[in-house]
């Protein structure tokens, strides 16, 4: 008889349990909050990047003088990944260039959809269908005077208890005319993860 | 029987108190209060020895204009000689005290025991002409927050 009390009381016990466990809830977060989910390269470690760059190339003394009379004309080449992770930094670039637009100091020209437009600009100008006192011009462009270009790279160190990830993004703006390199700034970020004792 | 099954219950509620409170020791606080605390305006001046209560002190606040863009500088000091792993957000406000919609994330940082950092931001655009800086201490669980308001 106590036996099989005990047993239901057990029963009871790990369905009521189980069904706190199997609760789930789904919330939106707040996207500019300090992300720790994991040690792999995040969205704080995107935004503290951004935001470094940008601060220094708008407080570059030459950069200032350089944008003091005009907006120079931008091209973003790609940053290389040399990390072993795989990084989407095409979204840091674009962030960069989004934070350089909004502060109206700079122009860009967009090499990424170059054969979009290049296609949109032939079909106007070589299509019959097209009216041709309307069509776009070709060889209007304007041409980028800057590249800004960079790298990321990592260094990953463990052992049974720590891992530790080291990341330096640098990017340097250079000009296309005389070759110089007028721009350069890195941001380091270093991440640990430790094992606790009770494992979670 | 009643009595028997009192014990039983009494016996299993102790084991799941105890789990209970293993767990919340357990677990990380990942949603901290917040704290705000307000200045008044201070206009171009910078503002000196302007402190936070729990060890950590601002002595420093200034702004000025970079390259036509409003610049926030902000001394934080730890007073305590443990080090604290904190975050700051800067938010930029226009002529009219209008927050500007900007993404300005929170920033980690770390100021060793008795240490000093030195925080630099940026205003987005040219429109910003104050600031105000929140700073988050996540291992104390509160958020202090000054503002800073430039030129009018």
């Amino acid at each position: 008889m106590i036996k099989s009390n005990h047993i239901k009381i057990m029963l009871g016990i790990f369905c009521l349990v189980g069904l706190f466990g199997c609760a789930s809830k789904v919330e939106y977060g707040d996207d500019q909050a300090v992300e720790t989910v994991s040690i792999d390269f995040g969205s704080t470690d995107l935004q503290q990047i951004a935001g470094k760059m940008v601060d220094s190339l708008l407080t570059n003394p030459d950069v200032i003088a350089l944008t003091a009379q005009k907006k120079p004309i931008l091209v973003v080449d790609k940053v290389q990944n040399k990390t072993l992770e795989h990084i989407d930094l095409e979204s840091v670039t674009d962030t960069i260039v989004n934070k350089l637009i909004r502060s109206k100091k700079f122009q860009f020209t967009d090499m990424s959809n170059s054969q979009s437009v290049q296609a949109q600009l032939d079909y106007q100008n070589k299509s019959v269908y097209v009216d041709s006192k309307k069509a776009t011009r070709i060889g209007k462009h304007a041409a980028a005077e800057h590249i800004i270009y960079g790298s990321l790279s990592s260094i990953v160190k463990s052992n049974h208890k720590t891992k530790d990830v080291y990341y330096k993004f640098t990017l340097k703006m250079e000009n296309l005319t005389t070759g110089l390199l007028e721009w350069q700034e890195e941001k380091e970020i270093r991440k640990q993860v430790s094992r606790s004792i009770l494992g979670f | 029987m009643f009595v028997r099954l009192f014990k039983i219950l009494k016996f299993y509620s102790i084991i799941m108190l105890g789990l209970g409170y293993f767990l919340s020791i357990s677990a990380c606080d990942s949603n901290p209060l917040r704290l705000q605390v307000k200045a008044n305006d201070q206009g171009q001046s910078s503002v000196k020895n302007f402190y936070f209560t729990n060890g950590l002190e601002v002595h420093q606040i200034n702004g000025d204009y970079e390259n036509g863009l409003y610049r926030g500088r902000v001394t934080l000091r730890n007073a305590r000689s443990q080090t604290r792993r904190l975050q700051y957000q800067f938010t930029w406000y226009d002529k009219d005290n209008h927050p500007l919609v900007d993404d300005s994330a929170w920033t980690p940082m770390i100021v060793y025991g008795k240490g000093e950092r030195l925080l630099v931001g940026i205003a987005p655009n040219e429109t910003a002409s104050g600031f105000s800086i929140g700073i988050r201490d996540l291992d104390a669980t509160k958020v202090f927050k000054t503002n800073f308001l430039g030129k009018y």
